[in-house]
This record gives C-alpha cells, structure tokens and sequence, in this order.
C-alpha cells in the first residue's frame, strides 16, 4: 500500500477512528493491530521476518534487561561490601555476558537483513547465477528500517538507557507501528515506545497540523518528485542516447525528485502519526541549505545519520583500540594525523554502511565512500583550506561566502547522487563523461521538452519549486510555518489549503496511464 | 474538539468536497467528445417527455435517427447510446432514465452478444461512466457491474475502481491537452442536437461498398456463462419494471460465426416473452430494402440513407404493438422539431451528393 494511495489515506482515516472510540488504555491495541493489519496487506509472504526480529530483539532484550536490574540490584545491596576492583569484575562479568547477547541478536538480525537484501545480490555477482540459485524471498516491507531500531534498541539497553520492555506486543508494536514502515524515518525506542503506548485524547489541533503535514507530503511527492523523476527516468534509463546539458539537467532534477520523494513521504508518515497524538522525529532540516557535506548529512536522514554516529561512528572513534593506534601513529604521521586517524577510519566505516544501507551494488558502496572520502580529505586538507581562506582575505562571515558554501556543497551533492542513480558504477563514470559534451542548444532549441516533461510541465516544476524554497528559507530563518498559517485568518488559510488540495490533483502525477513511481526509499 | 472546531471542520470538508465534484466535472471526458454530448442532451430533456429510450452502442446511435423517427411518427424516442456501450450498463441506464423520465418503452440494442467477457477496452468503459453525471449513484452501480463482469474474462482492462469513481484520477492532466477549453473549467454542457443520433460529415453521408454479404443462418452458439448470466439478470431486472422492453438487432453484413451466439442470445429474450426485432434475416433485409453496397459508410455501420431505412422499419413494428403518441406539433416537444431541423440541415450539401451517387 503506497503512502499516497487512496487507500492509505483510507486506512490512516479508518485506524483514526477506531483509535479515538476505544478506551485510552488500549488504543495501543488498535495500534498493533492496525500496523500488522497494514503488513499483511502490503508485504503479506515477509511478515515472518519481522515476527522473527520481533521475538529475537524482544527475548535479547529481556535478557540484558534482566542482567542490568540483577547488577543494580546486587550493586544495591552488596555495593559497601565490594571492593573497588571486585565490583570492576562484577561488571565486566556482566558487560561480558550481555555482549554476547547483543551480539547474537545483532548476528540473528543483520543475518536476516544480509539474507534478503543483500545475500542474493553477492551469489549473483560471485557468478553463481547460472545456477539459477534463488532464494524464493522479497525484500521484506521496512525491513531495513525495523531492523536498525530493534539493533539501536538491543544497544541501547546494554548501555543501561533504560529497562527492557517487558510486553513483546508493546514492543511488536514499536518495531511496525504502520507510518513508520514505509520509509521511516529510524527511531529510537525512548523517544517513541511511550508514545505509542500511551493513549492519546483526541487533538483538533493535531488534526489539522497532522492533515496539513500530509498535504505538503503529497505536493512534494506527487506534483514536484514524480514530475522531476519523468524526465530522470528518461535520461537514465537510456543514459547512451544523452549527453552534456541533458545529463545535468536529469542529476539536479534527481536530487529535486529524491528530496521530494523522501521528504514528501516522511511528511505523510508524521501527519498520520500525528493526527494520533505521535510526534515523529524529523528526517530532514533542509539538507540543500547546508554549507558542508557533514553538514548536509546531519540535515539529510537525520535518523538514518544519528544512528550510524551513535552506533558507528562513536563506538569506533571513541575505542581504546583505535585511541591507542592513533597515539602510536601520532609518532609516524605527527599530532594532527594521529590524532584524526580514529575518526577517520570511523567515518569509512559509518559511510560504507551508509552506502551499503541504501543497497547491494557497488555502486552504493561508491556513493557512501564518495560522501565520506569528501569528508576526510576536508579533515585532512583544513588546515591548507584556512590558510587559503586567510591569504586570500575572505570574509568567512559574508553571505557571499555562504552562498559560495551552499554552492559547493550542492554541486557535490548532485555529482555524488550520479553514483546510486545509474544502473551500475561503470554508467555512472560513462555519464560523468558524457556531462562534458557542449549542448545548449536542447533549451535554445526546445529538444529539452520532448523527453516526458512539455514546457508546461517544466514550468509546473520550477513554479513549485520556488514555492518549496521559499518556505524552506521561511523555516531556516525560524518561521514556524503551520503555526503562522494558524495566525492567518480562516478564508486566507482555507483558501491556501484547497488552493493546494486542487493544485495536487490536477498537477499530481498518478493515476492510470501513469506508472506511478514507487517510493525511491521504500526500497532501501 | 469544541463545537465550533467540530463545524469548522464539518464546513471546510464541505467546501473540500465541493471542490472534489467540481473538478471531476472539469477533468473529465471532454466536453466535446460526442459521447459526453450524447448524455448532455439526454439531461438537457424536459421532464417526462421521452416516449422511449433505445441504448445501445454505435449499433444504435448511428442506426436509430431518433429526429428522423419524430418527424415521421411524432414520436420522442431518444438515443442514449455511446460507442461499444458494454450491455452490463443497461439496467443502470434504464434507472438513470427513469430518475427524470417515465418512457413507455425501452429498445435494447442487441449486437453486443456477439462478444464475450474477455473482449474490452477501457474507453467502452469509461465512454458511458465518464459522460454520466459524477454524483449519479447509478455511475457508480454502472462502474461496478461493468468491472464485476469484465473481471471473469481475460482481458487487460483496469480494475482499479476508483479511477472509473473520480474521473479526474484519469484526466487529470487533460490541462495541457488540445481539447481542453474554457468551456469544460466554466461546466458548459454542450447538448447533442439530434437526439442521440450521431452524424458526421465523413460518415453519416459516405457510401462505402463492403463487399460483404451477411450469412444469415438458425443456428444457436451457446453464450459464455458470464455473459448468460449476465443477460438472465437484465431480463430479471426488465421483468420487475413497468415500462416495456424491446430488444433490437440492427442490420449489418453478419458473419455466420457472429449470429450464432446472437441467435442464441435472441432465442433466450424471446423465451422470455420480449419482443425482438430482428433485422438480421432475408425477410427483414427485404422489408427494410438494405442495400449492402449503398447503405453503409463501413462494414459495420449504416449511413443516413440506411439509418433511414432502418428507423423507419423499427417504427412500424413499435406502432404497430405500442400505442405511439404523436407530438407533433406539442410546445413541449419544440426541441424535437428542432433536432430534425438540425437533421435535415446538417450537410444539405452532401446529402445532394450522396443522392445523386
């Protein structure tokens, strides 16, 4: 069931009701049952994968919760008794037995996750395809999505964040609550399980933000996304017939297409969830507004970014293991260099899983090292950078150097996204070449409005555009967008909302004759 | 929720919807599509004035010249057929009509039968559901008969139902399309002027020789089980109305392969107790004086000349079992005169020519 299918908004509609009728102690029932409902309509073969990481998180859960009660209480009871280096040795004890734990539970959850997504992907490529090996299994609804929570939800207890969950159909629910299982966004267990436990009373205000926010999910995917994505299709699905100006064009409309795509579908999942009461974190901060590629990864899958820094990067950086080679390199490679060897190598390591989230192919693999060998060698080359910065007398503070930064970062933004549209590595290098070639003549001569989008449909597209970048620029300068329109008053208001309700159905692109592109993320 | 929210709310959902009904009156079928203006003059009719009402496809809109008949007999007999008009809609046509109408009689087109489930195509869907008025619930009984019944075939029609319920699903991007005008944004419903009755200049007055001859045989093909069924419904639905039904085979150079099935088709409505007029026979081809060679514009359709023939065979047998009313000449029926003057008007030019050939 696609997020802006009639349907859903049927379903989201029919799960409101049922929610706000029952009793408040158990509209978490409704929850569940409306989150497995939608599973088995969606992805009806997968659901077991999801049961299986539900029970083995929920068991392994159990057990490191039980460990740390046991250890405090212990520590309660006999802590005066206990020597400084006896209670070291207790919780190493029990940091010994919980790792096990946590790392069975990460084996049995990446193993299911490997199986399906990616296990099929490498047989492939190691060449046994002619043995026609098939494993017989889809690629799981979300299964990349739960997976990371019930993984960040396993660590986080055996970091004592907080107790174990003790009702696996409470916790069933955290790892499918049905917004969440499109495209997420990842979250954390201590900022949604008491939400979704908790029965919520029935909010107008909540009501009308959460519609608002679908609205604006709906205008982003239907009439901006998958009008961009048209003329992406038709340029990278038939990458040999294009060149210069053309293949440019298709990137930056890409990066319109998958912001758009992605943003526009977390915006409906926070609606949904909202009109219920649930706050949702946000999955992006206006990522084209940042003036550096970190920058823009913690704008960008903000969730996706907090739980690879949480669980990748600082695990990594912060090691002992890594303190200590990077002391001994200091010696080789000086106090600079030996210092940024940790973080470094924790970077390769978040970016390659970041890479490798989003998909099989090298390619992915590609597009993560590109984001983050950028990242290094702006670690690396700083120094000279501020030196270049200073002899040059730039103004760092002046928005032309802002702008310049903005610039920047979305050129290589849009460059970078070459490598996880194509159809493989070696297209993307191709296209990267066919980028030189000197076209200007497809826009002089309109050759450019015969590929999927008439001039009409461009215009269309830069026309709402601009609408979103000027409400993007409202938001980073502060403005609290739905709380301003509800200052407004009620005829300026309804007419902004139907004006966009209209504007979605006549300039959307779905319906027949329309292959209505799926969620780019839906497959990740 | 206040009181105040919850008819805030109630009224916004109001207009929303509003604005749901007006812009699937805009993006739909435009409103220059003949099969549109077909239904728009259907609505445009005066209340209870209809004698009768023949549906059908284009074996009844380019056969039947509904001001033609009015002239000769003064009966007010309106064509509400569209082009492969799937025979599945009828019983809601019937109920559409009869919201505004009270017809004696109903002419049911019958050359449908030679089809099966799994012969479709979306426009023989939508040329009916789409020129319908959006709000009609019989569009909607209509949608999901159709769809029930083309679902048991094999064909690759889209089952998706709410594209058939919302037009604007479909024509949504007709904004930047050559047959949108001002006139579908200001809801402008331009009537059909001659009743039903299609015309053209390319068609109504060409003589085109077909070459083909019907093979006209008894003998019976049984009918798909889907479509007896289907048919068996109809009957039972004509069964529990008041108004009469009459079943129509208009002429055409037949195929023995095709008639058989429609033979069958005949021989249940007839068993039935309907009456049906067949045109398919020798005796009916020489009551009528068809001529293959000069009444046609294509192998399958009459041209005016033969329209005439035909409309002029089937009021003999109406008058003849049916107490035809004569409005000739009535005020309430000025919109009649009207249409055969269309009728006569509308290519004086090539009507000379076509005689003349």
């Amino acid at each position: 069931m696609a997020l802006t299918s009639f349907y859903f908004l049927l379903f989201a509609l029919a799960v409101t009701v049922v929610y706000f009728v029952l009793p408040k102690k158990i509209r978490w029932v409704a929850l569940l049952a409306a989150s497995y409902a939608f599973y088995l309509i969606s992805s009806p073969k997968t659901l077991v994968f999801m049961v299986f990481t539900t029970i083995v998180t929920f068991l392994g859960g159990l057990y490191i919760g039980k460990k740390n009660k046991k250890h405090k209480a212990y520590l309660a009871k006999h802590g005066q008794e206990l020597s400084r280096d006896q209670k070291k040795a207790l919780k190493a004890s029990v940091q010994k037995k919980k790792r096990r734990m946590v790392f069975l539970v990460l084996l049995l959850n990446f193993g299911v996750l490997a199986m399906v997504k990616y296990f099929r992907y490498y047989i492939e490529a190691l060449g046994f395809a002619d043995l026609s090996f098939d494993l017989g299994v889809l690629i799981p609804l979300g299964i990349s999505f739960y997976t990371f929570q019930s993984v960040a939800y396993i660590i986080d207890l055996y970091r004592n964040k907080f107790d174990a969950d003790r009702n696996i159909f409470k916790f069933a629910l955290f790892l499918s609550f049905f917004p969440l299982l499109i495209q997420g966004p990842i979250s954390r267990y201590d900022q949604l399980a008491g939400q979704l436990y908790e029965g919520h009373s029935f909010s107008y205000r909540n009501l009308t933000f959460g519609a608002q926010l679908i609205l604006w999910g709906f205008f982003k995917k239907l009439v901006i996304a998958d009008r961009a994505g048209i003329f992406v299709s038709a340029v990278f699905d038939n990458y040999t017939e294009y060149e210069g100006l053309y293949i440019i064009i298709a990137l930056l409309l890409y990066s319109v297409q998958i912001y758009g795509d992605f943003s526009g579908g977390i915006d409906i999942s926070r609606g949904v969830a909202q009109i219920l009461g649930i706050e949702l974190t946000n999955n992006f901060e206006r990522p084209y507004f940042s003036d550096s590629i970190s920058e823009f990864w913690r704008r960008w899958h903000i969730t996706l970014g907090n739980w690879c820094r949480d669980y990748i990067f600082y695990p990594i950086s912060l090691s002992k293991g890594f303190g200590k080679v990077g002391k001994a390199l200091r010696k080789v490679l000086g106090d600079r260099l030996g210092k940024l060897f940790p973080v470094i190598v924790a970077q390769l390591a978040t970016f390659l899983v970041i890479g490798i989230w989003h998909g099989a192919e090298f390619k992915y693999v590609a597009y993560g090292l590109y984001n983050g060998g950028i990242i290094i060698l702006g670690m690396i080359f700083a120094p000279l950078l501020d030196w270049l910065v200073k002899i040059l007398r730039i103004n760092t503070k002046a928005f032309s150097w802002r702008l310049f930064q903005i610039g920047r970062t979305f050129f290589l933004i849009v460059i970078g996204r070459i490598f996880p549209k194509a159809a493989s590595f070696g297209v993307a290098i191709t296209m990267l070449k066919s980028m030189a070639a000197f076209n200007p003549g497809i826009i002089t001569e309109g050759g450019i409005f015969t590929h999927g989008l008439s001039i009409y449909d461009f215009a269309i597209l830069g026309l709402c555009c601009v609408i979103w970048f000027c409400v993007s620029l409202m938001q980073e300068n502060g403005w609290r967008i739905r709380e301003a329109l509800e200052r407004q008053n009620m005829l300026f208001r309804w007419g902004i909302f139907l004006m966009a309700f209209a504007a979605i159905l006549v300039f959307g692109i779905y319906g027949p004759g329309y292959d209505a592109a799926a969620f780019i993320y839906r497959g990740f | 929720m206040t009181i105040k929210e919850f008819f805030r709310g109630l009224i916004f959902l109001i207009i929303g919807f509003f604005l749901l009904v007006y812009l699937n009156n805009v993006f739909t079928l435009a409103d220059s599509n003949e099969s549109r203006q077909i239904f728009n003059g259907f609505y445009a009719e005066k209340e209870d004035t209809l004698d009768g009402v023949y549906i059908g496809a284009s074996s009844a809109n380019r056969f039947f010249a509904s001001p033609y008949a009015f002239e000769k007999s003064g009966a007010a007999i309106y064509t509400l057929a569209v082009p492969s008009e799937p025979f599945v809609y009828n019983q809601f046509l019937m109920e559409e009509t009869m919201k505004t109408q009270d017809p004696k009689l109903f002419l049911i087109e019958m050359r449908w039968f030679k089809r099966t489930e799994d012969y479709v195509g979306e426009a023989h869907v939508r040329n009916v559901c789409d020129s319908m008025r959006f709000l009609s619930l019989n569009r909607i009984k209509g949608i999901n008969a159709v769809l029930g019944y083309y679902a048991k075939g094999e064909n690759d029609l889209d089952y998706e139902k709410l594209n058939y319920y919302f037009p604007v699903v479909k024509y949504h991007g007709r904004w930047q399309a050559d047959d949108f005008y001002k006139e579908d944004l200001l809801l402008t419903r331009t009537p059909q002027k001659t009743k039903g009755f299609c015309m053209s200049g390319t068609n109504t007055f060409k003589q085109v020789d077909t070459a083909l001859f019907p093979a006209y045989t008894q003998e019976l093909e049984p009918l798909t089980d889907v479509t007896e069924e289907c048919l068996d419904d109809f009957l039972d639905y004509c069964d529990s109305i008041t108004a009469n039904v009459v079943f129509v085979l208009s002429p055409f150079p037949v195929m023995e392969e095709d008639l058989k099935p429609l033979n069958q088709a005949m021989k249940i409505v007839t068993d039935r107790g309907y009456q049906v007029i067949n045109c398919c026979t020798e005796e009916a081809e020489k009551a009528m004086d068809i001529h293959w060679k000069y009444d046609f514009y294509d192998e399958k359709h009459v041209n005016i000349q033969g329209a005439e023939k035909f409309t002029d065979y089937v009021m003999l047998h109406l008058q003849e079992s049916y107490d035809m009313v004569d409005h000739r000449g009535d005020p309430a029926y000025k919109s009649w005169e009207e249409a055969y003057d269309a009728y006569v008007d509308f290519s004086a030019e090539d009507r000379k020519k076509m005689e003349h050939d």
